[in-house]
């Protein structure tokens, strides 16, 4: 069959067509990428910096103030168990890895949801793409990444800020598109600027849904940041990838059950800022 | 492991060990039944020409979503073909049925169970929201320890993966079934059980599908990535290519899983469709 020199064909044109894109833009990339990392060791640095049980205590007040006494008293064990299982400095740079890519697509979903939430137009097409993006397989988003990026923690960044992109997006449309109308209209009569209705009335009202947004953006970062264990990101997801390929299973019951704290924390504290905000806008 | 370190998972492992001595029967048997079910498929659609397979599934691709979807399904597998992977694109669906299959097997029953009894509902409603908030990630490792490498924990895994949308969307379709139909059969004197299979599962099937399609999408994302143990396919296509830095090997079997995901999608999408007389 000739189906293999075809695919050898495609192989060659897309691995020349990938050298010639990161040779042509070289420094672009590698500033991307400098910049991702300094983002990446910064967080990392405050997240390790103090000890950790001044870290652990603020989460535990941070769980409480959101999501109640039971929440924080969970977060406290949960993160002591990390602790004493010896994978403080893994699980710290896993959060690490799922903050800065959080922020990276907060930075760029929330315009893009205020436009798509304010714009017809704009809202059809981010439908369109956004669609996409959620039918593919996580897993695919390392594939482009890799390719252009190389190995390391930016381009598991850059597929994990790509995953967590649509609820984020999507989310901020919705909540923009459900402000009632009246409240713009007091606005308006009152002389505010469209700049000023955006950001004291419909922003404001939006906050719940922006925050579920948020929610299900870390839920899928995590997801990712932790698969990206296998592309040289660090972190709990290299520890699992490592015990699991020399059957440690010890270790790697450890690791997954650090993740798996970590989901719940991280999930039950962005959950609780929402239920927060929507008791509060009431 | 550092000696001086607590360490839940070594606890956890002895337990592994005592179970794998003691109670190897069970776990065999299912790893074995998964094996098994997934070669017979594979071998199923290996073994008629390629064009053939193509053409059937093209053609009822057609007949449940329309002529679009059709036509994106031929192409969609003619370029898994052309690019020399058409029988990873195989096994991968062949591993995608089966989980899928095993999945609705446990979620729908459930989901039924739950909608009709507030007791198993309260349980339920928990364990979904827990294993929804987990990363798929951590349900290799059990899987993984528990059967090994390869094909069965790799479906075994997927499968407890993709329950909670199927159980949650039947448990709601069930749910929202109008009160007045089930009042219709009752005065009609329709027993409980006929009460359920005659009227509530008919008038919930297309949040049923709706399940199904769900599941069947986190069931594809989760066996591409058990392709990191060693479950083969398009995943293992796809490791392959990221950890020798293949990018052409990644890229055409990204491209792959991609079509793949589309044509999934869309005909379970055109089944839910089809299936709800509010939206024809």
């Amino acid at each position: 069959m000739n189906t293999a020199s075809l695919a050898a064909g495609f192989d060659n044109a897309v691995e020349t067509g990938v050298e010639v894109i990161s040779s042509t833009f070289d420094t672009l990339f590698n500033r991307i990428s400098d910049i991702i990392q300094l983002a990446l060791t910064g967080i990392e640095q405050v997240f390790l910096l103090p000890p950790f049980y001044l870290f652990i205590a603020f989460f535990s007040i941070l769980a409480w103030k959101t999501a109640g006494r039971t929440m924080a008293v969970y977060t406290l064990i949960g993160f002591f168990l990390c602790f004493a299982m010896g994978l403080w400095e893994e699980t710290m740079i896993t959060m690490a890895l799922v903050v800065t890519s959080v922020i990276f697509t907060l930075i760029l979903a929330i315009p893009l949801g205020v436009a798509a939430g304010s714009n017809r137009k704009v809202s059809d097409i981010t439908r369109v793409l956004m669609d996409f993006l959620q039918t593919m397989p996580p897993y695919v988003y390392l594939i482009p990444a890799i390719a252009i990026l190389g190995f390391g923690a930016s381009p598991a960044i850059v597929a994990t800020a790509i995953i967590a992109f649509a609820p984020a997006v999507r989310l901020t449309a919705l909540g923009l598109r459900h402000v009632p109308s009246e409240q713009v209209e007091v606005g308006k009569a009152f002389g505010a600027s469209p700049a000023q209705a955006l950001f004291k009335i419909k922003l404001p009202a939006a906050l719940p849904s922006i925050m579920a947004g948020v929610n299900q953006s870390l839920m899928l970062a995590l997801s990712m940041a932790v698969i990206a264990g296998i592309i040289g990101a660090g972190g709990l997801g290299k520890e699992v990838y490592r015990a699991i390929r020399v059957l440690d299973v010890g270790k790697a019951f450890d690791a997954g059950i650090c993740i798996v704290i970590l989901a719940i924390i991280l999930d039950r504290i962005s959950q609780g800022a929402v239920t927060l905000l929507k008791t509060k806008g009431r | 492991m550092e000696p001086s370190a607590f360490s839940i998972g070594a606890y956890i492992s002895l337990l592994v060990d005592w179970l794998n001595v003691n109670a190897s029967l069970p776990f065999d048997l299912l790893s074995s039944t998964m094996e098994g079910a997934v070669k017979f498929l594979e071998t199923l659609l290996l073994w008629p020409p390629a064009f053939i397979v193509m053409g059937v599934f093209s053609l009822g691709a057609w007949r449940i979503a329309g002529l679009q979807v059709g036509g994106i399904t031929l192409f969609g597998l003619l370029f898994c073909f052309a690019m020399d992977l058409w029988k990873a694109t195989m096994l991968t669906t062949a591993l995608v049925a089966v989980s899928t299959t095993a999945a609705l097997m446990v979620a729908i029953p459930l989901g039924i169970w739950s909608a009709t009894n507030p007791f198993v509902d309260r349980i339920t409603r928990p364990v979904m929201d827990l294993m929804q908030t987990l990363p798929p990630w951590v349900y290799l490792i059990p899987a993984v320890i528990l059967f090994s490498l390869g094909r069965a924990p790799a479906v075994i895994a997927t499968a407890v993966f993709a329950i909670p949308p199927a159980l949650r969307l039947t448990a709601l379709g069930i749910r929202e079934v109008p009160v007045d139909q089930l009042e219709v059969g009752k005065a009609f004197g329709a027993a409980p059980f006929q009460v359920i299979w005659k009227i509530q599962i008919p008038a919930a099937i297309p949040s049923i599908m709706a399940g199904v399609n769900q599941c069947i999408m986190m069931s594809l994302a989760m066996v591409v990535l058990a392709g990191l143990i060693g479950a083969g396919g398009l995943g293992g296509e796809v490791v392959r290519g990221l950890t020798r830095m293949m990018i052409g090997v990644g890229v055409r079997s990204g491209l792959a899983i991609v079509i793949l995901a589309i044509i999934f999608d869309r005909v379970t999408q055109g089944l839910v469709t089809r299936t709800d007389p509010a939206a024809s």
